[in-house]
């Protein structure tokens, strides 16, 4: 599999990368569409509420395997879980260099992560929800009820960081994951 | 609809979050003691109480089924049943 180099410093007027493939895009707008349409839209004791909750664990499932035989930039190797890396990251961030990643920068790997495990702690804890042993269970509701705001939550400084991120760099990041191809401004 | 923690929502929508404040109002003891009676005495193990428009919402098990029972507070006489599948 073919990947651009990271930073066109040859040619530093043409910094368009494909970073996002098809998979990876449906996928975050499916997950946003069907997260929201969970937590503000659906009624939760309703049918459509559990089907639309297994949906996004069904999501979730492709998108780690995605992770490990996807595209170079999906792929989890792409952008591994490491404190080390956000530190450095956001001290660069403090001090205005610029930085250029391959994939998810590493403060928005960690919001990945984060990301896909509360989903699927939803997912899990919604289900049990419905199963004989913890129908009616109030501690599993409050885990359910808990992890949803912690979403919540976690979506908020997701697109807050986005969004930073995007004014920092003059990176067009959510363009990025709607067109899948990144427009990196010439490096200084 | 659920209650939502104002935070979350402050943060990512600022909706007001006392539109979707559910009614989280306290059974009494005894009203709380007569349901559960009730109930358990057309063998339903019963999990847990809410109040809803009025009555009250019981989650209960009966032969491996999953209820959700409407019962009248004073008399303690169930309503309605929805299993639960």
């Amino acid at each position: 599999m073919s990947t651009r180099p990271v930073t066109t410093a040859a040619r530093p007027e043409s910094g368009a990368e494909r970073v996002w493939d098809p998979l990876v895009r449906v996928f975050h707008w499916s997950l946003v569409a069907l997260f929201f349409a969970n937590v503000l839209v659906l009624d939760d004791e309703g049918a459509a509420h559990r089907w639309v909750g297994y949906a996004v664990l069904g999501l979730v499932a492709i998108r780690v395997v995605w992770g490990f035989v996807g595209t170079r930039p999906a792929r989890f190797s792409a952008f591994p879980p490491s404190l080390g890396a956000a530190r450095r990251h956001l001290s660069a961030m403090l001090s205005g260099r610029p930085e250029r990643y391959p994939s998810h920068n590493p403060l928005g790997a960690l919001m990945v992560y984060n990301l896909l495990a509360t989903m699927v702690a939803i997912g899990v804890s919604g289900w049990l929800m419905t199963t004989n042993a913890f129908w009616g269970v109030e501690w599993v509701e409050e885990v359910h009820e808990t992890l949803a705001d912690w979403a919540l939550i976690s979506v908020g400084l997701h697109v807050a960081g986005v969004l930073f991120e995007q004014w920092r760099s003059h990176v067009p990041l959510v363009r990025a994951m709607i067109t899948g191809v990144r427009e990196n401004p010439p490096q200084p | 609809m659920r209650k939502l923690s104002p935070l979350a929502l402050a943060l990512v929508l600022g909706m007001p979050a006392a539109a979707l404040a559910s009614s989280d109002e306290k059974i009494p003891d005894a009203e709380r003691a007569r349901v559960t009676d009730a109930v358990a005495a057309q063998g339903y193990e019963v999990r847990k109480l809410d109040r809803e428009d009025g009555l009250i919402e019981v989650y209960a098990l009966k032969e491996g089924k999953r209820y959700e029972l409407y019962v009248d507070g004073d008399t303690g006489e169930i309503v309605k049943s929805k299993v639960d599948d």
